[in-house]
């Protein structure tokens, strides 16, 4: 019996999990980018436009916290996700794990990736990562929805994280 | 002051339910009283001698049925049907298939979450009852091999270990065979010779005064199953297990399907539905009217909300609105459930509690004691738009 629920990703992981949302085409229901500091990802194969414009068109809410920006990269890829209306943006300014999550109608299509990386040029491009990637199978199921709580409630309703933009939605 | 203080709630951080995290919501079960009451009767049904639950619900996305196997653990362990007269050994496992997965697959899940310190502690206590452990075993599985191997779980190390792989399915080299006492490996013979020793086990356990039920979620992985030969074992597995001659191992199988035509093929085919029953076969629909939204809200705010602490905080810090619907405003309460109910497909209790949470955190964010209708307005629609 296979039950492989989880990978170690060392090479470009957030861009592994970033390849799989954009190319997936099963229904996605919401997406959870947790990472201290975001970059526009220009130059990378999925950009946080492209990112954003698949959460419009799928209407997938998209949740994001990070920390408030200080750099000119990070103020750039905030200004990006201040104009997706499917993007609730939090800053946290103890943020450091880093947490993305796609959750899927179907449970079993659900996929996170927890690791060292944050969604920039550098972490894909530069820097040595590592992060395990879990699919909703077997134990991963379990895996998931602990990180999507976590992700979803517990740390969208700490104190010290701050509700920087709503999602806006029209009604089809 | 965190969330849970804000919202006086009872025992958990958020309004979400999920067995798992908090093993007591298995309790709920909430609005959907003539679904709940339809499939208890079916399962006191069930039981009436010979018999054992065989059931396959099904609905969408969202619709409860993870909930619904959780709650039917609940009532089987504290109000056991009368007719059943052994305890339930419950065992829940989320079925899982590929695309070459056959009988022998479903067959190591099933063993595998049963375990092999229970059927292990069975034969001990069996062997501690009667003068004859091989004579009782064989009259137990009925079948030298399975009885062989049975015995053989007793013994500690490798040959114990070795038995428990022969009852999982695992072809076991000559050696191995020689070493357990039996002529084959099991499943040799095919699904039935499977079916045979799991409901040998359901025997057993019968034997110690419990009954096996197996729940049996995610059961749409079956459609996964891509090669003919491993849907027809698995189709076999299945209606061996439907028998009326198994009256040891009972089953509830839930599967996401908006019909019985959008199910696994093989859960669906007519000899599998009769030896199942049509009775058998329950839709978990999304709730049906605005008015069970509001039970379904109602039931779920009194449990989760710590309703002495509520009306402490209603009255201090006089908020206006009535313990039934806190923390939601009359009006807003009312227009939550307009929403959920806008499109019947999506009054689907994941859904209603999501936008409960929502709401919420929606409210907390702007630090709100109260949820009004201005914060229904913006998030139901990305619920239930």
């Amino acid at each position: 019996m296979q039950l492989e629920y989880a990978q170690i990703v060392t090479s470009k992981p957030v861009q592994s999990f970033f390849l799989r949302f954009y190319l997936s085409d099963f229904p996605m229901q919401s997406l959870i980018i947790i990472s201290p500091f975001v970059g526009t990802l220009e130059g990378s194969r999925v950009t946080l436009d492209n990112i954003c414009r698949k959460a419009v068109e799928k209407r997938i809410f998209t949740y994001v916290i990070t920390r408030a920006p200080e750099d000119e990269y990070h103020q750039q890829a905030i200004d990006t996700l201040m104009r997706c209306d499917l993007v609730e943006l939090r800053f946290n300014e103890s943020l450091h794990a880093k947490l993305y999550v796609c959750l899927c109608q179907d449970e079993s299509q659900s996929f996170a990736l927890l690791g060292s990386a944050n969604l920039t040029w550098n972490s894909i491009e530069k820097n040595i990562e590592i992060a395990m990637m879990i699919y909703g199978r077997g134990y991963g199921k379990e895996i998931l929805r602990e990180l999507s709580r976590w992700g979803l409630e517990r740390l969208r309703i700490l104190n010290d994280t701050k509700l920087v933009k709503k999602i806006k939605f029209q009604r089809r | 002051m965190d969330f849970k203080e804000w919202f006086c709630l009872n025992g958990r951080e958020s309004f979400t339910i999920d067995p798992k995290v908090n093993p007591d919501d298995v309790r709920f079960y909430f609005g959907r009283e003539e679904i709940k009451n339809r499939i208890k009767a079916q399962l006191r049904r069930s039981f009436v001698e010979p018999g054992v639950p065989k059931m396959v619900i099904y609905g969408s996305f969202g619709s409860g049925k993870t909930q619904t196997l959780f709650h039917l653990e609940h009532y089987l362990q504290n109000e056991c049907p009368k007719a059943c007269r052994h305890t339930p050994r419950i065992l829940h496992l989320d079925l899982e298939m590929h695309s070459r997965s056959d009988h022998k697959s479903w067959h190591l899940q099933l063993v595998e979450t049963l375990g092999k310190s229970t059927v292990s502690a069975w034969i001990d206590r069996l062997f501690s009852r009667t003068q004859n452990l091989d004579t009782e075993l064989r009259r137990i599985f009925g079948n030298v091999n399975i009885a062989e191997a049975a015995k053989n779980l007793r013994a500690g190390g490798d040959i114990g270990l070795l038995a428990w792989r022969w009852f999982c399915g695992y072809e076991l080299k000559a050696n191995e065979l020689e070493r357990l006492n039996v002529t084959r490996s099991l499943g040799d013979l095919g699904a039935g010779d499977m079916v045979n020793a799991l409901v040998g086990i359901g025997r057993l356990a019968e034997r110690n005064e419990e009954k096996l039920i197996f729940l049996m979620d995610e059961a749409e992985q079956f459609k996964n199953v891509k090669t003919g030969d491993a849907t027809e074992s698995l189709h076999t597995y299945l209606r061996k297990l439907a028998e009326p001659s198994n009256s040891s191992v009972g089953f509830i199988i839930a599967s996401y399907a908006l019909t019985l035509d959008d199910m696994a093929e093989l859960l669906v085919r007519a000899d599998v539905r009769t030896r199942i029953g049509e009775n058998n076969f329950v839709e978990i629909p999304p709730l049906p009217s605005i008015k069970d939204v509001e039970i379904f809200l109602k039931e779920l705010l009194a449990e989760l909300v710590e309703q002495n602490k509520a009306e402490e905080k209603i009255q201090k810090e006089s908020l206006g609105v009535s313990l039934e619907t806190y923390p939601f405003t009359a009006e807003a309460f009312e227009m939550l459930c307009e929403f959920a109910s806008e499109d019947p497909t999506k009054a689907l209790p994941r859904n209603l509690i999501k936008a409960v949470n929502e709401c919420a955190i929606s409210a907390w964010d702007e630090r709100k004691p109260i949820i009004e209708p201005n914060i229904v307005n913006e998030i139901a629609p990305l619920i239930f738009g």
